[in-house]
């Protein structure tokens, strides 16, 4: 796999597997969720604690509801920015 | 002795012109603190709103006459068919700051457009000539040159060089053996005609067969500068770097030129919108493993930048991380380049 979140640290004092190995785990559930567009490895505003980013199409009380807050002891961040589009120019 | 001199010089000057400000000599720096300048600011901050709802205006500054005085400059859509007009409707001054009109071409964003003399440099506007369908054409970015097989390509995006998988609206699928031009048809008026043969496509078909975005054209004699630099960059080294959090990077492309981002997500998995033609019907694909780089207010890249490279952000010989395909107002992908290269079974033209 590809991208592996060198940066932020991995693993803290709890036993949680790899992030990159959770993200494998349980992206093509959250891609199913109608509205979400994809699932990244991140960090949190301190630009250190690793967690899983969500991108939505659009937000909806829904959409919100169907994404757990934690996934496998990692934080669940939303990002609210639209369809991602091949940018060609037309 | 020098502010007297001045001072006379603007009682004259006050006289022989009415409307003129009388302000200290042309030799003070006339920057956002000078006095005349901030006048001229807050006349311009008054009468800008209204002009700007006027279609024929394009925008206004502050500027000094030969006399060094500050104007106030307002530009005036030089193709309207309705500046003399605008002109006409505008004041002769503004609080005293007398008002300029000057005819001015439409501002635009400052990518990599034109056409080149070949041999051309990478970064540049490029695409199939025959990407013309649904009474829309489209293009994007020539973004590198690679090796394979011992000769040079140009590489891009699959969704660029031969994105077009169904008959539709042209009668015609991308062939290997088709003419790849620079600038695109975007920047030929959508005619072939205007653009130049730099390479021949290989078609490769990564979107179907790989989790790559990727295409290759083979570079025709003389058309494609044999070092691969690219424009605003300059040569790439031909090692590639991995992507990390937080590391800067930067990319050359047709529409925001050179730009300089920060890789914000690794591993993602997303779920990209594509046309089966250009203004096509639409299709989807998921990609995994792919870098995720900030492109607030699409600053990063945006439409036509498709087939850009993205290199480590460092002034000499920067390392290639990824090939530029996707993205939305605030969020920038790329395919890792090592898997572009892999598919393509390509090395990097660089030092």
């Amino acid at each position: 796999m590809n991208g592996g979140a060198g940066a932020a640290e991995n693993n803290s004092s709890s036993s949680r597997p790899d992030i990159n190995i959770v993200l494998a785990a349980h992206d093509k559930e959250l891609l199913a969720i109608p509205g979400v567009a994809g699932v990244y490895v991140g960090t949190l505003d301190d630009r250190h604690t690793p967690c899983l980013r969500v991108i939505l199409e659009r937000d909806t009380p829904e959409i919100r509801k169907a994404i757990p807050r934690h996934i496998e002891g990692y934080p669940v961040v939303l990002e609210v920015t639209g369809e991602i589009r091949a940018l060609e120019k037309q | 002795m020098k502010l007297f001199l001045v001072r006379i010089a603007c009682s004259i000057t006050s006289v022989l012109a009415s409307l003129t400000v009388c302000i200290a000599a042309p030799s003070d720096v006339l920057d956002e603190n000078h006095p005349a300048v901030r006048s001229a600011i807050e006349a311009q901050n008054e009468i800008t709103p209204g002009l700007m709802e006027q279609a024929e205006i394009l925008g206004t500054a502050v500027g000094a006459d030969a006399q060094g005085n500050p104007v106030l400059s307002v530009f005036v859509d030089r193709d309207s068919s309705a500046a003399g007009a605008a002109m006409a409707r505008l004041p002769r001054a503004v609080r005293g700051i007398a008002v300029r009109a000057e005819l001015v071409d439409q501002v635009r964003a400052m990518g990599y457009t034109w056409k080149q003399t070949p041999p051309i440099s990478l970064g540049t506007s490029g695409g199939w000539t025959y990407d013309l369908a649904n009474k829309y054409c489209c293009s994007g970015t020539l973004g590198a040159l690679v090796w394979v097989g011992g000769v040079q390509h140009i590489l891009s995006n699959n969704h660029v060089l031969e994105g077009d998988t169904v008959t539709g609206g042209n009668g015609r699928i991308a062939q290997t053996g088709d003419p790849i031009i620079q600038p695109g048809l975007v920047d030929d008026e959508c005619a072939s005609y205007n653009g130049q043969t730099v390479g021949t496509l290989v078609k490769k078909n990564s979107l179907n067969v790989s989790n790559t975005d990727c295409a290759i054209a083979k570079v025709t004699a003389g058309k494609v500068r044999t070092d691969g630099n690219i424009l605003g960059i300059g040569i790439p080294s031909k090692t590639t770097a991995a992507a990390y959090l937080y590391q800067k990077v930067k990319k050359s492309g047709r529409t925001t030129g050179t730009t300089h981002g920060t890789i914000t997500g690794l591993n993602a998995t997303v779920k990209v919108t594509y046309t089966k033609e250009c203004a096509g019907a639409i299709w989807y694909k998921t990609f995994t493993g792919q870098i995720l780089i900030a492109n607030p207010s699409s600053s990063f890249l945006s439409g036509g930048d498709s087939g850009s490279l993205m290199l480590e952000d460092v002034a000499t010989y920067p390392r290639p991380v990824g090939l530029l395909f996707a993205g939305n107002t605030s969020q920038a992908f790329a395919n890792p380049i090592n898997s572009v290269l892999a598919f393509l079974g390509a090395t990097m033209v660089g030092h």
